[in-house]
């Protein structure tokens, strides 16, 4: 979204690389911060949050929203997550195309929709409501999934451009994700790639999965594959500069091996982009 | 017959990977709703999210009680954390909130040992400390200036991070023994809290110091604090409620020193 700066090359902070935060050597383009491990009232977190933003831009990244649920949207956590983006002003806010809670309870997972005009309407709605509440424009991610359902009745680009138009949201494209879904149901990831409104695309997810029998599951536990890499070239090649993340979040490695993954996202973007000014 | 709408759909799942954790219990119609070559490959798919709902949930729990998971083993662990998520399904947003009543939980569970749910309040009140409001402490030099005079009508403020708790059972041991379940009852209070540098720690209290305390956060004046040692002789008296005002100084449980007006 060219509302967007564009941040660079960043990764997701996690708790055992506060230490690196504290002493300040936790060096990277920015950080993104899971929203929900900040809604406390005070203690370590919080001042590593201030540590982290005075070395590097952050943004926040939700997973509890239930932007796709049908309990009504929680006001609280609104009210908490309206707090939270006043005191440390991060760059943009994101959360989940997906459902996460019902009668009240949350399953702390991310939940597949039905791709269908009522879970359009539904969603966009509800975003168009958070963003109202929180005064900006929020950015919605692409979930792997592991079912689909037999009621959809239009592929997942399709929906998601669909939420993003009606909603007037941008867009965070977990690459990962669209390649691990796409294993997982049989459809062409350029394909989804080539559909997906360029201008609303605000930020790429990079990370690795794992193989459980013919599935593969969203584990973030190993590097980026090199199957990803590929998506993420395509990606800059139809996107353009977009501001990159890597995820990393079961078996986590040092940051130094962390912020390799970010550097190697780099070195991908310029190699891209400098082909693609050549070849114009 | 018309198209699930979005509810069924988001209840027909939540039935089939949440209400039961730990057993298969698809729901009626979910699987049809579910695309696949057969139902075995629909079962395969749907399971991916009910075993991805209990692990990590499990694992939240484990980290969060420790020391009640190492005791009790992983096995009877496991049974216990299926058998809460099923009573007490996270109702917050945050997972931080998921073993809120787990203490409560244990403590109805006659088959485990009564220790069990002691510990469990030990471990959850360190987490409630963890990521308390802050506030500075006050230190040593903020009771210098106070004269005599003003001394029995002083009135303190404890930290927000502090939280005191009575057990049935020595739990401090529990929380630092070996891997045995072998104590005997014996009544024990605790305070537990966080210092300047984010460390929680917890200490247990003798009766004396338990009221004390308990009277310092009503906002009983230090002369009413000091009846705690009343069994003592004046002198004595004096040095034992000195003494545990230096220390709590020193702990650092004291953000604020009032003065009469």
């Amino acid at each position: 979204m060219s509302l967007l700066p564009h941040l660079g090359h960043g990764v997701g902070l996690r708790t055992v690389h506060y230490p690196q935060v504290l002493d300040g050597t936790a060096r990277a383009d920015w950080f993104e911060l899971i929203s929900e491990n900040f809604m406390i009232q005070g203690g370590r977190p919080l001042q590593i949050l201030e540590k982290a933003r005075e070395l590097a831009p952050i943004v926040f990244h939700g997973v509890s929203l239930n932007l796709g649920g049908i309990d009504p949207l929680r006001q609280d956590y609104l009210a908490e997550l309206d707090l939270l983006i006043r005191h440390f002003a991060p760059a943009w806010v994101s959360d989940h195309l997906c459902w996460g809670a019902i009668g009240g309870h949350f399953a702390h997972d991310l939940l597949p929709l039905p791709y269908t005009e009522e879970t359009v309407r539904h969603v966009a709605a509800r975003i168009r409501h958070v963003q109202d509440r929180l005064g900006r424009r929020i950015l919605v991610e692409n979930v792997s999934s592991y079912i689909s359902y037999s009621i959809s009745s239009m592929p997942e680009w399709s929906f998601l451009s669909a939420v993003a138009e009606e909603a007037d949201c941008g867009i965070l494209l977990d690459i990962n994700n669209i390649y691990v879904s796409a294993v997982n149901h049989g459809f062409s990831p350029i394909e989804y790639l080539c559909k997906v409104p360029a201008e609303r695309v605000g930020q790429i997810h990079l990370a690795g999965h794992s193989s459980q029998g013919d599935l593969l599951i969203d584990t973030h536990d190993h590097p980026v594959p090199a199957t990803v890499w590929r998506l993420y070239r395509e990606a800059l090649r139809k996107f353009g500069a977009v501001s990159t993340l890597v995820e990393w979040d079961d078996q986590i490695p040092s940051f130094d091996e962390l912020i390799a993954e970010a550097h190697h996202a780099r070195e991908i973007e310029g190699e891209v982009l400098s082909a693609s000014s050549i070849s114009a | 017959m018309p198209a699930p709408s979005l509810h069924d759909v988001q209840r027909l799942f939540w039935q089939s990977v949440a209400v039961r954790p730990g057993r298969d219990s698809i729901a009626p119609g979910f699987l049809g709703l579910v695309r696949g070559r057969d139902d075995s490959e629909r079962r395969t798919r749907i399971r991916v999210y009910s075993d991805a709902y209990l692990l990590r949930l499990r694992d939240v729990l484990r980290e969060d009680f420790p020391r009640v998971a190492a005791l009790l083993g992983t096995d009877q662990f496991d049974q216990v954390v299926e058998n809460y998520l099923e009573e007490f399904p996270s109702d917050q947003p945050s997972v931080r909130h998921l073993g809120r009543v787990v203490a409560e939980f244990l403590r109805h569970r006659e088959e485990l040992p009564k220790c069990l749910a002691d510990l469990a309040e030990l471990e959850w009140a360190r987490i409630e400390v963890f990521d308390a409001p802050d506030a500075a402490s006050a230190t040593v030099a903020d009771l210098i200036s106070v004269v005599a005079d003003e001394w029995p009508d002083l009135r303190f403020r404890v930290i927000p991070a502090m939280q005191t708790l009575r057990a049935q059972y020595p739990v401090h041991q529990l929380w630092s023994g070996d891997e045995s379940l072998d104590v005997s009852a014996a009544q024990t209070s605790l305070r537990v809290w966080r210092k300047d540098d984010y460390e929680v720690l917890h200490a247990p209290m003798d009766e004396r110091e338990s009221a004390a305390l308990h009277k310092m956060i009503a906002g009983e004046t230090f002369a009413l604090i000091c009846e705690s040692f009343g069994d003592l002789a004046a002198a004595q008296a004096a040095e034992e409620a000195s003494g545990l005002l230096a220390r709590w100084i020193e702990d650092g449980i004291i953000c604020r020193v009032d003065r009469p007006d």
